[in-house]
């Protein structure tokens, strides 16, 4: 492993042991869904339901991934899925690190109090806000298209302010009063101090808002009319149907599909919000 | 500092360009409904349903070339969500022009005493031949004090379908499609389930996929006044005021606590939902709605399907869904007009039953429609044709169709039903405990 | 909160020597200025798109609304039918079962996770995917899957005990004693966003505490007590009341599962709040539900943002 990162030290043989030894023991459980959409996806409609189970098919039904792309839409369900991510996901965590930065560092009167409005919009059940939001949104004439759903992004969202005040707490403020003697500005230190040591928080804010909005299906449904607009999560609940008719063997090859880009990301991403140490910096 | 007026230059520069852009794919749409060229846009809401797309969208080319001037625009959305979509959209008084009423939980009558449907009669009395060719007990379930709030577009009835591996393994005949049969009778039945049934293999001899009240209408019984389906107000429950009512859970329960041969119905619930325990290959019996002729097809067994057992007085559930217009549509004679097209058994309506294997509601189609599904389960078509006939005679359309917000009625009931079905609570408790928390549903 | 917040800035000032500077008050002032320019975002969202429909809800909770007709005001008559209600208690009840034991679950399996995979380890990248995994899959596919296994009569794990060690079955979803802790064990899956939260924390401490441990020949319980836990004591009081306010609004696993059975055990009141919404179309009631719900789950927020203030360090320095 190359990347330089915190361990508590070298580990004996038997901590690494019993580390391995729980690790293969949960793994089995968090791996099964995964497992199971796979098998799945490649079974025929016949044999999902048969048991007892058929983990590993015998003729495997590579043509149902095939299928998903001519049944539906699905090279744009996922384009759409990935431009609407990535400005959503690019403006949120940026604009979350803003607010998260005043709300951690800036002392003001009524501070507080907004504080405890950013948490609590977060308590109330988004179930009895949609049908205003959504007269809201009809009335800006904002329906069916992806306004709704994007604009709102850029006005941070409470919990990643919550979670990246969280982490700039704990951030010593030795380096900012070091900026405030140099005599620059707040900004100065948000840029310069904040934002540079705080990378590892923002990565992993980022990866969890990623992941909300690859998945997010309430706002799509909710303002999307067009099949041609639709993200992922939308067009993989159409794979559902009524009077018990789901092909499911086509919903969990799409869903393989799905869940590909989001895992890789992850894989790939780890070892930047991994490489931790934010500490550290204040020694060079 | 110049990096900060840099960044929140870039930020507040890409907000503009993302509203701008997405604004553009908005009004786009929105330009589309399109007043220049006389083009009338009207909108078609449908539930998800792989199987039925490559036909939706098919009719909607099919329409716009025949009718240039309306265009339609589809909307497809998951049947899970569609209870909240639509209440949005209803909110918003945007509603789809065209849809069906019954292709959501809230169903039919809620959304008439909603007060959201058009009332066709008035094109109807114009265009009488639209509904020719179909039964007029299929034509009356959507008629509410004389006036027709849907047109139906297809109907499932309830059977028993059965796994013939499962019977020839056990040495048993086949059972009858003859609803007149009285031998077929629930003992019958019962004798046949605990044949089939095998726990060592956890082999069911028979799954009854039924709610508490229609498992009463099967006995001559009912939960609800007769009143309650034409108005869609539940009224006052009538659980106790009919000794059928008791006599039907009773013999149900049997099937789990004393017989053995069924699952617990409220085990089974969320698997229904799944797919259909039926195609495990480990139910041998099985009594469900029609669209089981198409689920099945892909079963990995051979199967078939017969009449539910003879008893008197019985009722057996329909599913029959409607198409419904908007009443607040902006352009009703366009949506008449494309329901009007959906409608024609020799168009829209034929290529919708060889596409889905749906059972259509025309006299013409069915013909073909029972050849079809007799060849699935090697079958007679005369025969298919006899269970079919027989469900619409004995048939009536589904509670959670005819009474407003059944959905919590449907709830209420199960907490319950599911504690008689453990054996915790005695079937007359259980009918008195559904009556009380009935009455004390708040549904105005 | 606030007291919090100041006893953190404090204990900041103290070490830093700001505290005379604090006193300057162009200083403040720019302070000052700089808060509601950094936070402007969220305010601006706040009163265009956020801070309306929860007017919204709040106006409608005092009225009758079909979501057809306009509302009808009717005061506090959805109060006070919501207290005559008996499944209103009912689901209060259960979903305060939940919250009770899905809030530690998911904190300490996390917690355990995340330190399990900040270890020097061989595949950790793997393991860390494999682990995040079934979080990405959406909440629907995880619950049917879950059904599915648990199913009492069709399910893999009964077959399992069944077939292999000869066991009755247990009545997972459908045994009223048991429903609950289902869904708590269903949490197992979809751990994946606290692990992630805490193992980010816990590979941004500082390293020279644990070598002075090292040096002093602490064990590694002790260091885990004595040096990891407070330094990460922010980001746990985050996972906490971040767990508190998704467990109470937990809907998913008991619509798709169980329908809110046996007997309404499995009745969470955010279930109950959908159905007043989208089965009834009470919209006014369902808003009163949502208020109340609202006060509770801020009152606790308060409630452990007050009592972590003893336990929660903000910063540490790497001199000490």
């Amino acid at each position: 492993m190359k990347p330089k990162r915190y361990v508590h030290g070298e580990l004996s043989l038997t901590q690494k042991a019993v580390i391995y030894g729980v690790l293969f023991l949960f793994i089995g459980l968090f791996l099964f869904p995964i497992f199971w959409m796979a098998s799945t996806s490649l079974k025929t409609l016949g044999q999902v339901f048969q048991l007892p189970m058929v983990w590993v098919p015998s003729a495997p039904q590579w043509s149902n991934y095939v299928e998903v792309f001519r049944v539906s839409p699905f090279g744009t369900y996922m384009w759409n899925t990935i431009w609407y991510t990535g400005i959503t996901v690019f403006a949120t965590v940026l604009t979350s690190a803003f607010v998260a930065f005043a709300f951690a560092r800036l002392r003001a009167r009524g501070s507080k109090l907004m504080f405890g409005l950013v948490l609590s919009t977060m308590m109330l059940p988004p179930q009895v806000v949609m049908i205003p939001q959504y007269l809201l949104f009809n009335k800006l004439g904002w329906v069916d298209s992806y306004l709704p759903l994007v604009v709102p992004a850029f006005t941070a969202s409470a919990f990643l302010i919550f979670l990246l005040r969280q982490f700039y707490m704990g951030i010593s403020h030795e380096l900012d009063e070091a900026v405030k003697i140099d005599g620059g500005s707040y900004f100065t230190m948000f840029f310069r101090v904040i934002l540079p040591l705080s990378l590892p928080a923002l990565a992993t804010g980022a990866i969890l808002e990623f992941m909300y909005r690859w998945n997010d299906l309430m706002g799509p449904l909710i303002y999307l009319n067009s099949t041609e607009h639709y993200p992922l999560s939308l067009g993989l609940a159409n794979f559902t149907a009524s009077y018990g008719s789901t092909p499911w063997q086509l919903l969990m090859a799409a869903s393989i599909i799905a869940v590909t880009p989001p895992l890789l990301l992850f894989f790939f991403a780890q070892k930047h919000f991994i490489r931790g140490i934010v500490i550290s910096g204040s020694k060079g | 500092m110049t990096q900060l007026r840099k960044m929140l230059l870039l930020t507040v520069t890409l907000i503009l360009a993302c509203s701008v852009i997405l604004a553009g794919c908005g009004s786009s749409s929105e330009t589309s409904t399109g007043k220049d060229s006389g083009k009338v846009e009207i909108s078609w809401l449908v539930t998800s349903n792989p199987a039925k797309q490559p036909w939706y969208e098919q009719t909607v080319k099919d329409f716009e070339a025949t009718h240039p001037n309306i265009k339609v625009k589809l909307m497809t959305f998951p049947y899970a969500q569609i209870d909240q979509k639509i209440q949005t959209m209803i909110s918003g008084k945007n509603m789809a022009d065209v849809w069906s009423a019954n292709w959501s939980e809230a169903g039919f009558a809620t959304f008439n005493q909603l007060g959201v449907l058009l009332d066709m009669t008035p094109y109807m009395e114009k265009e009488p031949d639209v509904v020719k060719g179909i039964n007029p007990r299929l034509l009356d379930i959507y008629k509410v004090d004389g006036k027709t709030y849907g047109m139906p577009m297809l109907n499932y009835g309830t059977f028993l379908f059965y796994n013939k591996d499962l019977l020839d393994q056990a040495g048993v005949a086949y059972p009858t499609t003859d609803w007149e049969d009285t031998s077929w009778n629930w003992d019958r039945m019962v004798e046949y389930g605990l044949k089939l049934t095998d726990k060592g293999k956890q082999q069911y001899g028979l799954l009854y996929d039924e709610t508490a009240n229609k498992r009463a209408w099967l006995f001559g019984g009912d939960f609800f006044s007769e009143d309650a389906y034409k108005t869609g107000k539940m009224g006052e429950p009538q659980l106790l005021n009919n000794p059928k009512n008791a006599e039907a859970i009773q013999k149900n329960a049997e099937l789990v606590l004393k017989h053995k041969i069924s699952p617990n119905p409220s085990q089974t619930e969320a698997m229904t939902q799944l797919g259909n325990p039926f195609m495990t290959g480990k139910v041998a019996m099985m009594i469900s709605g029609g669209w089981g002729f198409q689920n099945f097809k892909k079963a990995e067994f051979r199967w078939g399907a017969a009449a539910l057992p003879n008893i008197e007085g019985r009722q057996i559930p329909l599913y029959v869904d409607p198409w419904n217009i908007y009443k607040h549509t902006k352009h009703p004679e366009e949506a008449w007009t494309f329901v009007k097209y959906l409608m024609d058994p020799k168009g829209a309506a034929k290529a919708y039953a060889e596409n889905t294997g749906a059972t259509p509601v025309f006299d013409e189609l069915l013909t073909n429609w029972y050849a079809d599904t007799a060849k699935a389960m090697d079958m007679k078509p005369e025969q298919v044709k006899q269970l079919n006939e027989g469900v619409v005679k004995y048939g009536r359309e589904s509670d959670n169709h005819l009474i407003a917000k059944f959905d919590s009625i449907l709830k209420t009931t199960n907490q319950t039903m599911s504690a008689v079905y453990n054996g915790t609570k005695s079937v007359e408790d259980g009918l008195k405990d559904i009556d009380k928390n009935l009455r004390s549903l708040n549904l105005e | 909160m606030h007291t919090q917040q100041q006893a953190a800035s404090e204990n900041s000032s103290m070490m830093t020597g700001r505290k005379t500077k604090m006193k300057v008050h162009p200083e403040r002032k720019k302070e000052e200025r700089a808060f509601w320019i950094f936070a402007s975002p969220w305010i601006i969202g706040f009163i265009l798109f956020t801070g309306g429909p929860m007017v919204a809800s709040l106006w409608l909770s005092f009225t009758n609304y079909d979501v057809v007709s306009s509302p009808r005001f009717t005061g506090l008559d959805n109060f006070i039918s919501l207290f005559q209600d008996t499944l209103f208690f009912k689901s209060l009840s259960v979903t305060t079962y939940y919250v009770v034991l899905a809030v530690p679950f998911t904190i300490v399996l996390s917690l355990l996770l995340a330190v399990l995979l900040n270890q020097k380890i061989k595949g950790l990248f793997i393991f860390r995917t494999l682990f995040y995994a079934p979080s990405i899959v959406s909440g629907v596919s995880i619950a049917f899957l879950w059904s599915w296994l648990l199913n009492p009569d069709f399910g893999f794990v009964n077959n399992v005990l069944h077939e292999w060690f000869g066991l009755a079955g247990l009545g997972w979803f459908t045994d009223a004693k048991l429903v609950v802790p289902s869904m708590v064990l269903m949490q197992l899956t979809s751990l994946g966003g606290t692990m992630v939260i805490f193992l980010a924390s816990l590979q941004s401490l500082p390293k020279d505490l644990y070598e002075a441990a090292d040096i002093d020949g602490a064990g590694s319980f002790r260091k885990f007590f004595n040096i990891t836990m407070p330094l990460i004591s922010p980001v746990i009081l985050f996972n906490t009341i971040m767990a508190i306010i998704s467990s109470f609004q937990i809907f998913t696993q008991a619509y798709v599962i169980t329908k809110g059975g046996p007997e309404w055990n499995s009745y969470f009141y955010v279930y109950y709040l959908f159905d007043t919404a989208f089965s009834q179309f009470r919209m006014g009631y369902a808003s009163a539900q949502a208020w109340i719900l609202f006060l509770l789950i801020f009152a606790l927020t308060m409630l452990s943002l007050t009592l972590s203030k003893r336990y929660v360090h903000y910063e540490y320095t790497s001199r000490k």
